[in-house]
Protein backbone atom coordinates (compact mmCIF):
# COMPACT_ATOMS: atom_id res chain seq x y z
CA UNK A 1 0.00 0.00 0.00
CA UNK A 2 1.45 3.51 -1.13
CA UNK A 3 1.13 5.88 0.96
CA UNK A 4 0.86 10.01 0.97
CA UNK A 5 0.53 12.95 2.60
CA UNK A 6 -2.35 14.98 2.69
CA UNK A 7 -2.74 18.45 2.76
CA UNK A 8 -6.58 19.54 3.14
CA UNK A 9 -6.28 22.96 3.57
CA UNK A 10 -9.10 25.72 5.49
CA UNK A 11 -11.62 25.51 2.44
CA UNK A 12 -11.25 21.72 2.29
CA UNK A 13 -11.30 21.46 5.80
CA UNK A 14 -14.18 23.57 7.02
CA UNK A 15 -16.97 23.85 4.30
CA UNK A 16 -15.89 21.47 1.21
CA UNK A 17 -16.75 18.61 3.35
CA UNK A 18 -17.56 16.40 0.47
CA UNK A 19 -14.46 16.66 -0.99
CA UNK A 20 -12.93 15.60 2.18
CA UNK A 21 -14.90 12.85 2.34
CA UNK A 22 -14.89 12.09 -1.13
CA UNK A 23 -10.57 12.02 -1.21
CA UNK A 24 -10.45 9.54 1.62
CA UNK A 25 -13.13 7.09 0.04
CA UNK A 26 -11.47 6.84 -2.67
CA UNK A 27 -7.99 6.49 -1.86
CA UNK A 28 -9.27 3.97 0.55
CA UNK A 29 -10.74 2.09 -2.29
CA UNK A 30 -7.61 2.33 -4.36
CA UNK A 31 -5.46 0.85 -1.61
CA UNK A 32 -3.51 4.07 -1.02
CA UNK A 33 -3.20 5.33 2.46
CA UNK A 34 -3.66 9.22 3.15
CA UNK A 35 -1.66 11.15 6.13
CA UNK A 36 -3.09 14.46 6.83
CA UNK A 37 0.19 16.72 7.70
CA UNK A 38 0.17 17.07 11.38
CA UNK A 39 -0.77 20.66 12.86
CA UNK A 40 -0.94 22.32 9.24
CA UNK A 41 -1.25 25.68 8.69
CA UNK A 42 -3.23 28.27 6.10
CA UNK A 43 -1.21 28.37 3.15
CA UNK A 44 -2.03 32.04 2.75
CA UNK A 45 -4.67 31.35 -0.12
CA UNK A 46 -5.16 34.10 -2.67
CA UNK A 47 -5.63 36.85 -0.64
CA UNK A 48 -2.23 37.87 1.22
CA UNK A 49 -1.00 38.78 -3.01
CA UNK A 50 0.47 42.24 -1.16
CA UNK A 51 3.37 40.15 1.04
CA UNK A 52 4.49 37.08 -1.68
CA UNK A 53 7.47 36.56 1.24
CA UNK A 54 4.81 35.59 3.69
CA UNK A 55 2.71 33.13 1.17
CA UNK A 56 5.81 31.74 -0.03
CA UNK A 57 6.84 30.76 4.25
CA UNK A 58 3.45 29.95 4.90
CA UNK A 59 3.09 27.54 2.35
CA UNK A 60 6.96 26.15 3.06
CA UNK A 61 6.31 25.33 6.91
CA UNK A 62 3.45 23.06 5.46
CA UNK A 63 5.54 21.43 3.04
CA UNK A 64 8.65 21.08 5.74
CA UNK A 65 5.84 19.04 7.91
CA UNK A 66 5.23 16.70 4.85
CA UNK A 67 8.95 16.58 4.56
CA UNK A 68 9.45 15.59 8.01
CA UNK A 69 6.92 12.82 7.89
CA UNK A 70 8.89 12.00 4.87
CA UNK A 71 5.88 11.00 1.97
CA UNK A 72 4.88 12.73 -0.69
CA UNK A 73 2.35 15.67 0.00
CA UNK A 74 -1.45 14.96 -2.08
CA UNK A 75 -3.19 18.87 -1.95
CA UNK A 76 -6.26 18.56 -3.26
CA UNK A 77 -6.96 22.84 -3.87
CA UNK A 78 -5.61 23.96 -6.54
CA UNK A 79 -4.75 27.58 -4.73
CA UNK A 80 -2.42 25.33 -1.82
CA UNK A 81 -0.92 23.48 -4.49
CA UNK A 82 -0.06 26.16 -6.44
CA UNK A 83 1.40 28.20 -3.26
CA UNK A 84 3.02 24.93 -1.99
CA UNK A 85 4.65 24.59 -5.36
CA UNK A 86 5.43 28.09 -5.51
CA UNK A 87 7.54 27.81 -2.21
CA UNK A 88 9.01 24.82 -3.08
CA UNK A 89 10.29 26.13 -6.52
CA UNK A 90 11.44 30.06 -4.83
CA UNK A 91 12.74 28.10 -1.89
CA UNK A 92 14.72 25.36 -3.75
CA UNK A 93 16.53 27.92 -6.38
CA UNK A 94 17.20 30.66 -3.66
CA UNK A 95 15.42 33.33 -5.37
CA UNK A 96 15.15 36.36 -3.46
CA UNK A 97 11.95 36.26 -2.08
CA UNK A 98 12.65 32.39 -1.47
CA UNK A 99 15.46 33.60 1.26
CA UNK A 100 13.24 35.88 3.13
CA UNK A 101 10.79 33.34 3.17
CA UNK A 102 13.98 30.41 4.32
CA UNK A 103 14.97 33.26 6.88
CA UNK A 104 11.48 33.64 8.42
CA UNK A 105 11.59 29.73 8.51
CA UNK A 106 14.55 29.22 10.17
CA UNK A 107 13.63 32.06 12.90
CA UNK A 108 10.77 30.35 13.62
CA UNK A 109 12.77 27.16 14.04
CA UNK A 110 11.48 25.36 10.89
CA UNK A 111 14.08 23.07 8.55
CA UNK A 112 12.92 22.91 5.40
CA UNK A 113 15.22 21.91 2.30
CA UNK A 114 12.89 21.72 -0.73
CA UNK A 115 12.82 18.09 -0.95
CA UNK A 116 9.78 16.49 -0.71
CA UNK A 117 7.35 16.64 -3.77
CA UNK A 118 4.03 18.33 -3.94
CA UNK A 119 1.40 16.95 -5.86
CA UNK A 120 -1.57 17.89 -7.15
CA UNK A 121 -4.56 15.23 -6.19
CA UNK A 122 -5.16 15.06 -10.42
CA UNK A 123 -1.27 14.10 -10.56
CA UNK A 124 -1.53 11.61 -8.81
CA UNK A 125 -4.29 10.17 -9.98
CA UNK A 126 -3.05 10.56 -13.67
CA UNK A 127 0.65 9.85 -13.00
CA UNK A 128 0.69 7.41 -9.91
CA UNK A 129 -2.26 5.88 -9.94
CA UNK A 130 -2.92 5.31 -13.50
CA UNK A 131 -5.43 4.64 -16.08
CA UNK A 132 -5.37 1.01 -16.18
CA UNK A 133 -5.90 0.79 -12.08
CA UNK A 134 -9.21 3.68 -12.08
CA UNK A 135 -10.23 1.11 -14.76
CA UNK A 136 -10.20 -2.12 -12.68
CA UNK A 137 -12.01 -0.52 -9.71
CA UNK A 138 -15.12 0.52 -12.15
CA UNK A 139 -18.05 -1.25 -10.77
CA UNK A 140 -21.05 0.90 -12.25
CA UNK A 141 -19.79 2.86 -15.16
CA UNK A 142 -21.32 6.60 -15.35
CA UNK A 143 -22.94 5.63 -19.08
CA UNK A 144 -25.06 8.50 -20.39
CA UNK A 145 -23.65 11.36 -18.20
CA UNK A 146 -22.29 14.22 -19.94
CA UNK A 147 -19.79 15.80 -18.27
CA UNK A 148 -18.09 19.29 -18.27
CA UNK A 149 -14.32 18.94 -17.19
CA UNK A 150 -13.35 22.31 -15.35
CA UNK A 151 -9.83 22.23 -14.07
CA UNK A 152 -9.62 25.86 -13.02
CA UNK A 153 -6.68 28.19 -13.45
CA UNK A 154 -4.18 27.28 -10.80
CA UNK A 155 -3.57 23.61 -11.04
CA UNK A 156 -1.91 24.01 -14.61
CA UNK A 157 -0.36 27.57 -14.39
CA UNK A 158 2.27 29.16 -14.26
CA UNK A 159 3.31 26.06 -16.05
CA UNK A 160 6.81 25.99 -15.29
CA UNK A 161 5.95 25.39 -11.73
CA UNK A 162 2.94 23.27 -11.88
CA UNK A 163 4.56 21.56 -14.72
CA UNK A 164 2.21 17.61 -14.63
CA UNK A 165 -0.09 18.84 -17.37
CA UNK A 166 -0.78 21.35 -20.75
CA UNK A 167 -1.69 24.30 -19.24
CA UNK A 168 -3.68 24.98 -22.45
CA UNK A 169 -5.62 21.65 -23.51
CA UNK A 170 -4.83 19.61 -19.76
CA UNK A 171 -6.68 16.35 -20.54
CA UNK A 172 -6.00 14.44 -17.49
CA UNK A 173 -9.67 14.75 -16.02
CA UNK A 174 -11.32 14.23 -19.28
CA UNK A 175 -8.98 10.83 -19.59
CA UNK A 176 -10.25 9.71 -16.18
CA UNK A 177 -13.54 10.92 -16.66
CA UNK A 178 -14.05 8.99 -20.08
CA UNK A 179 -12.76 5.90 -18.06
CA UNK A 180 -15.36 6.07 -15.78
CA UNK A 181 -17.51 5.64 -18.71
CA UNK A 182 -18.81 9.31 -19.20
CA UNK A 183 -19.57 11.15 -22.36
CA UNK A 184 -16.95 14.12 -21.88
CA UNK A 185 -17.78 17.53 -23.93
CA UNK A 186 -15.41 19.31 -25.13
CA UNK A 187 -15.03 21.66 -22.96
CA UNK A 188 -13.71 25.13 -24.13
CA UNK A 189 -13.76 27.06 -20.38
CA UNK A 190 -11.74 23.91 -18.80
CA UNK A 191 -8.83 26.48 -17.51
CA UNK A 192 -10.95 29.63 -17.49
CA UNK A 193 -11.22 31.43 -14.50
CA UNK A 194 -14.19 31.35 -11.94
CA UNK A 195 -13.28 34.55 -10.60
CA UNK A 196 -13.36 33.17 -6.88
CA UNK A 197 -10.13 35.09 -5.49
CA UNK A 198 -12.09 38.62 -6.30
CA UNK A 199 -15.51 37.46 -4.98
CA UNK A 200 -15.30 39.84 -1.87
CA UNK A 201 -13.69 42.62 -3.65
CA UNK A 202 -15.50 42.82 -7.13
CA UNK A 203 -18.69 40.51 -7.16
CA UNK A 204 -19.43 41.64 -10.26
CA UNK A 205 -16.30 40.05 -11.96
CA UNK A 206 -16.45 36.88 -10.41
CA UNK A 207 -20.02 36.34 -11.05
CA UNK A 208 -19.84 37.71 -14.67
CA UNK A 209 -16.49 34.96 -14.96
CA UNK A 210 -18.64 32.12 -13.09
CA UNK A 211 -21.58 32.90 -15.41
CA UNK A 212 -19.49 32.06 -18.68
CA UNK A 213 -18.47 28.33 -17.49
CA UNK A 214 -21.73 27.55 -16.49
CA UNK A 215 -23.15 29.29 -18.96
CA UNK A 216 -21.08 26.77 -21.58
CA UNK A 217 -21.64 23.64 -19.49
CA UNK A 218 -25.64 24.56 -19.80
CA UNK A 219 -25.32 25.36 -23.64
CA UNK A 220 -23.87 21.86 -24.28
CA UNK A 221 -26.18 19.91 -22.23
CA UNK A 222 -23.76 18.84 -20.00
CA UNK A 223 -25.44 16.82 -17.05
CA UNK A 224 -23.24 17.91 -14.68
CA UNK A 225 -19.79 20.11 -14.15
CA UNK A 226 -16.22 18.22 -12.39
CA UNK A 227 -13.97 20.46 -10.74
CA UNK A 228 -10.86 19.67 -8.52
CA UNK A 229 -10.91 22.91 -6.47
CA UNK A 230 -12.62 24.27 -3.53
CA UNK A 231 -12.72 27.20 -4.68
CA UNK A 232 -14.13 26.42 -8.26
CA UNK A 233 -16.87 24.28 -6.60
CA UNK A 234 -17.87 27.20 -4.27
CA UNK A 235 -18.27 29.90 -7.02
CA UNK A 236 -19.93 27.20 -9.11
CA UNK A 237 -22.12 25.54 -6.67
CA UNK A 238 -22.61 27.46 -3.61
CA UNK A 239 -23.08 30.79 -5.66
CA UNK A 240 -24.73 29.61 -8.29
CA UNK A 241 -28.52 30.92 -7.11
CA UNK A 242 -26.93 33.87 -6.45
CA UNK A 243 -24.87 34.40 -9.51
CA UNK A 244 -28.05 33.40 -11.59
CA UNK A 245 -30.34 36.14 -9.35
CA UNK A 246 -27.40 38.20 -10.20
CA UNK A 247 -27.33 38.10 -14.41
CA UNK A 248 -30.95 37.03 -14.30
CA UNK A 249 -29.78 33.32 -15.96
CA UNK A 250 -30.81 30.13 -15.15
CA UNK A 251 -28.08 27.28 -15.28
CA UNK A 252 -29.59 24.79 -12.07
CA UNK A 253 -26.53 22.65 -12.47
CA UNK A 254 -24.80 19.87 -10.24
CA UNK A 255 -21.63 20.82 -9.83
CA UNK A 256 -19.61 17.69 -8.32
CA UNK A 257 -15.93 16.74 -7.20
CA UNK A 258 -14.06 14.62 -9.63
CA UNK A 259 -13.42 12.17 -6.34
CA UNK A 260 -17.47 12.15 -5.91
CA UNK A 261 -18.33 11.21 -9.34
CA UNK A 262 -15.13 8.16 -9.20
CA UNK A 263 -16.63 7.00 -5.96
CA UNK A 264 -20.05 7.06 -7.54
CA UNK A 265 -18.48 4.85 -10.44
CA UNK A 266 -16.33 2.89 -7.90
CA UNK A 267 -19.74 1.55 -6.29
CA UNK A 268 -20.06 3.96 -3.48
CA UNK A 269 -22.44 5.08 -2.11
CA UNK A 270 -23.90 8.24 -2.03
CA UNK A 271 -23.14 9.79 1.64
CA UNK A 272 -19.68 7.84 1.14
CA UNK A 273 -19.05 10.49 -1.24
CA UNK A 274 -21.51 12.95 0.88
CA UNK A 275 -23.51 13.83 -2.18
CA UNK A 276 -26.32 15.26 0.56
CA UNK A 277 -23.69 18.07 1.02
CA UNK A 278 -23.49 19.85 -2.75
CA UNK A 279 -25.79 22.91 -2.85
CA UNK A 280 -27.17 22.01 -6.09
CA UNK A 281 -28.90 19.13 -5.54
CA UNK A 282 -26.87 16.36 -6.90
CA UNK A 283 -28.47 13.17 -6.47
CA UNK A 284 -30.21 13.39 -9.73
CA UNK A 285 -27.61 12.91 -11.67
CA UNK A 286 -27.63 9.45 -10.37
CA UNK A 287 -30.81 8.82 -12.63
CA UNK A 288 -29.39 9.78 -15.60
CA UNK A 289 -26.54 6.98 -15.63
CA UNK A 290 -27.65 4.19 -17.92
CA UNK A 291 -28.52 1.39 -16.40
CA UNK A 292 -27.62 -0.96 -19.22
CA UNK A 293 -23.75 -0.23 -18.98
CA UNK A 294 -23.81 -1.09 -14.89
CA UNK A 295 -22.27 -4.42 -14.03
CA UNK B 1 -1.27 64.10 -14.48
CA UNK B 2 1.17 63.89 -11.61
CA UNK B 3 4.86 64.29 -11.83
CA UNK B 4 6.88 61.73 -13.59
CA UNK B 5 9.05 59.64 -11.10
CA UNK B 6 11.88 57.65 -13.05
CA UNK B 7 12.68 56.02 -9.82
CA UNK B 8 9.60 54.14 -10.10
CA UNK B 9 10.54 51.31 -11.71
CA UNK B 10 13.34 50.64 -9.55
CA UNK B 11 11.04 50.92 -6.91
CA UNK B 12 8.92 48.36 -8.29
CA UNK B 13 11.62 46.13 -9.22
CA UNK B 14 13.11 46.03 -5.81
CA UNK B 15 9.98 44.23 -4.81
CA UNK B 16 9.95 40.56 -4.97
CA UNK B 17 8.19 39.74 -8.06
CA UNK B 18 8.96 43.25 -9.32
CA UNK B 19 12.58 41.77 -10.47
CA UNK B 20 11.46 41.19 -14.32
CA UNK B 21 9.76 44.36 -14.95
CA UNK B 22 12.30 45.53 -17.92
CA UNK B 23 11.95 42.75 -19.42
CA UNK B 24 8.44 43.63 -20.88
CA UNK B 25 8.55 44.33 -24.95
CA UNK B 26 4.98 45.48 -24.91
CA UNK B 27 3.93 42.60 -27.02
CA UNK B 28 0.31 42.41 -25.63
CA UNK B 29 -0.03 38.69 -24.77
CA UNK B 30 -0.87 39.71 -20.99
CA UNK B 31 -4.05 41.98 -21.55
CA UNK B 32 -5.02 40.15 -24.73
CA UNK B 33 -5.13 36.32 -22.26
CA UNK B 34 -6.66 38.46 -19.51
CA UNK B 35 -10.26 37.74 -18.56
CA UNK B 36 -10.59 40.82 -16.68
CA UNK B 37 -9.66 42.97 -19.13
CA UNK B 38 -12.20 41.38 -21.67
CA UNK B 39 -14.93 42.46 -19.27
CA UNK B 40 -13.53 45.56 -17.94
CA UNK B 41 -10.77 47.31 -20.27
CA UNK B 42 -10.19 50.11 -17.48
CA UNK B 43 -8.07 46.80 -16.14
CA UNK B 44 -5.07 46.45 -18.50
CA UNK B 45 -1.85 44.64 -17.23
CA UNK B 46 0.07 46.08 -20.38
CA UNK B 47 -0.67 49.34 -19.65
CA UNK B 48 0.11 49.14 -15.80
CA UNK B 49 3.51 48.07 -17.16
CA UNK B 50 4.21 50.92 -19.59
CA UNK B 51 3.10 53.28 -17.40
CA UNK B 52 5.28 51.93 -14.45
CA UNK B 53 8.51 52.19 -17.00
CA UNK B 54 7.94 55.85 -17.89
CA UNK B 55 7.80 56.77 -14.24
CA UNK B 56 3.37 57.29 -13.79
CA UNK B 57 3.63 56.56 -10.07
CA UNK B 58 0.93 58.45 -9.06
CA UNK B 59 -1.46 57.29 -11.66
CA UNK B 60 -0.65 53.67 -11.07
CA UNK B 61 -0.70 53.77 -7.35
CA UNK B 62 -4.08 55.38 -7.45
CA UNK B 63 -5.97 53.37 -9.58
CA UNK B 64 -8.74 52.01 -8.77
CA UNK B 65 -8.87 49.15 -11.25
CA UNK B 66 -6.07 47.23 -10.12
CA UNK B 67 -7.54 45.55 -7.48
CA UNK B 68 -9.28 43.88 -10.23
CA UNK B 69 -6.90 41.13 -10.58
CA UNK B 70 -8.29 37.83 -10.81
CA UNK B 71 -5.05 36.06 -10.07
CA UNK B 72 -5.62 33.59 -12.77
CA UNK B 73 -1.97 33.83 -14.35
CA UNK B 74 -2.98 34.03 -17.51
CA UNK B 75 -0.61 37.20 -18.32
CA UNK B 76 1.91 35.15 -16.03
CA UNK B 77 1.32 32.01 -18.67
CA UNK B 78 1.14 33.98 -21.80
CA UNK B 79 4.29 36.22 -21.31
CA UNK B 80 6.92 35.70 -23.68
CA UNK B 81 9.58 37.44 -21.63
CA UNK B 82 8.60 35.97 -18.41
CA UNK B 83 7.66 38.96 -16.79
CA UNK B 84 5.69 37.46 -14.34
CA UNK B 85 2.88 40.06 -14.69
CA UNK B 86 0.39 38.06 -11.77
CA UNK B 87 3.20 39.13 -9.16
CA UNK B 88 4.33 42.08 -10.91
CA UNK B 89 0.68 43.19 -10.34
CA UNK B 90 0.50 42.19 -6.81
CA UNK B 91 3.48 44.32 -6.47
CA UNK B 92 1.70 47.25 -7.66
CA UNK B 93 -1.35 46.68 -5.15
CA UNK B 94 1.38 46.19 -1.72
CA UNK B 95 2.76 49.51 -2.96
CA UNK B 96 -0.69 51.17 -3.66
CA UNK B 97 -1.90 49.94 0.11
CA UNK B 98 1.37 51.51 1.44
CA UNK B 99 0.15 54.94 -0.29
CA UNK B 100 -3.22 54.01 0.84
CA UNK B 101 -1.85 53.91 4.87
CA UNK B 102 -0.05 56.95 4.61
CA UNK B 103 -3.29 58.53 3.57
CA UNK B 104 -2.17 59.24 0.17
CA UNK B 105 -4.29 57.18 -1.90
CA UNK B 106 -7.80 55.82 -1.37
CA UNK B 107 -8.54 52.29 -2.35
CA UNK B 108 -12.41 51.89 -2.69
CA UNK B 109 -12.45 48.20 -3.42
CA UNK B 110 -12.93 46.49 -0.63
CA UNK B 111 -10.85 43.47 -1.13
CA UNK B 112 -7.90 44.93 0.21
CA UNK B 113 -10.36 45.34 3.85
CA UNK B 114 -10.86 41.57 3.60
CA UNK B 115 -7.34 40.42 2.85
CA UNK B 116 -6.05 42.17 6.24
CA UNK B 117 -9.03 40.34 7.89
CA UNK B 118 -7.82 37.18 6.88
CA UNK B 119 -4.02 37.43 7.09
CA UNK B 120 -5.50 38.86 11.36
CA UNK B 121 -7.05 35.49 11.61
CA UNK B 122 -4.17 33.45 10.09
CA UNK B 123 -1.51 35.55 12.12
CA UNK B 124 -3.89 34.27 15.42
CA UNK B 125 -5.10 31.16 14.90
CA UNK B 126 -2.92 29.74 11.80
CA UNK B 127 -5.70 29.08 10.38
CA UNK B 128 -8.57 30.88 8.81
CA UNK B 129 -11.73 30.97 10.30
CA UNK B 130 -13.32 31.22 7.07
CA UNK B 131 -17.34 31.78 7.74
CA UNK B 132 -16.19 34.41 10.44
CA UNK B 133 -13.65 36.44 8.27
CA UNK B 134 -16.49 36.45 5.20
CA UNK B 135 -19.70 37.35 7.67
CA UNK B 136 -17.85 40.22 9.26
CA UNK B 137 -16.84 41.28 5.92
CA UNK B 138 -20.05 41.34 4.23
CA UNK B 139 -21.40 43.13 7.21
CA UNK B 140 -18.91 45.63 6.78
CA UNK B 141 -18.98 46.44 3.57
CA UNK B 142 -22.26 45.39 2.36
CA UNK B 143 -24.58 45.90 5.71
CA UNK B 144 -27.83 44.05 6.42
CA UNK B 145 -28.72 44.09 2.80
CA UNK B 146 -25.36 42.09 2.22
CA UNK B 147 -25.76 39.84 4.91
CA UNK B 148 -29.71 39.27 3.90
CA UNK B 149 -28.66 38.57 0.70
CA UNK B 150 -26.03 35.79 1.79
CA UNK B 151 -28.70 34.12 4.17
CA UNK B 152 -30.13 31.42 1.84
CA UNK B 153 -26.72 29.95 1.07
CA UNK B 154 -25.80 30.63 4.90
CA UNK B 155 -28.69 28.85 6.01
CA UNK B 156 -28.02 25.94 3.78
CA UNK B 157 -24.52 25.87 4.56
CA UNK B 158 -25.10 25.71 8.05
CA UNK B 159 -27.61 22.89 7.81
CA UNK B 160 -25.54 20.92 5.66
CA UNK B 161 -22.71 21.70 8.29
CA UNK B 162 -20.45 23.44 6.30
CA UNK B 163 -19.94 26.41 8.94
CA UNK B 164 -18.46 25.69 12.16
CA UNK B 165 -18.88 28.59 14.45
CA UNK B 166 -15.80 28.61 16.73
CA UNK B 167 -11.99 28.81 15.02
CA UNK B 168 -9.87 26.09 15.03
CA UNK B 169 -6.31 26.97 15.72
CA UNK B 170 -3.38 25.14 15.68
CA UNK B 171 -0.77 24.34 18.68
CA UNK B 172 2.19 25.73 16.88
CA UNK B 173 0.63 29.23 16.51
CA UNK B 174 3.46 30.81 17.84
CA UNK B 175 5.81 29.34 14.78
CA UNK B 176 2.97 31.01 12.77
CA UNK B 177 3.42 34.13 14.32
CA UNK B 178 7.41 34.22 13.77
CA UNK B 179 6.50 34.11 10.24
CA UNK B 180 4.66 36.85 10.13
CA UNK B 181 6.82 38.97 12.31
CA UNK B 182 10.04 38.49 10.39
CA UNK B 183 8.39 38.53 6.67
CA UNK B 184 6.74 41.52 7.87
CA UNK B 185 10.05 42.93 9.46
CA UNK B 186 11.86 42.65 5.82
CA UNK B 187 13.19 39.64 7.22
CA UNK B 188 14.94 40.67 10.33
Amino acid sequence: MKTYSFYPGCFVEGSEVEYAKSCEKVFHELGIEIKELEDWNCCGALELTTNKALVIALSARNASIAERMGYECIVPCNICYNNLKKAEHEIKNKTKVGEIAAKALKKAGINYEAKIPIRHLLDVLINDVGIEEIKAHVKKPLSGLKVAPYYGCLVVRPSKICAFENPVNPTSMDNILETLGAEVINFEHKVKCCGGSTLMGDRDTSFELSARILGEAVRKGADCIAVVCPMCHTMLDGQQAMIENHTRMKFGIPVLYLTQLMGIAMGLSSSDVALDKNIIPAENILNKISKEGGV
Amino acid sequence: MGELDPGFKYEVMREPGGEQLKMCFSCTGCTVSCPVSEIEPMYNPRRYIHQTLVGMRDEVLGDEYLWRCVQCHSCYEYCPQDVKVTELISVLRSLSEREAKRGRVRIKNPLYMFEDAFAESVRRHGRVHESMVIAKHIWKTRGLKGLMEFMPLGKAMFFKGKISLFAKSISKRDQVQKIFDVVRGGGH
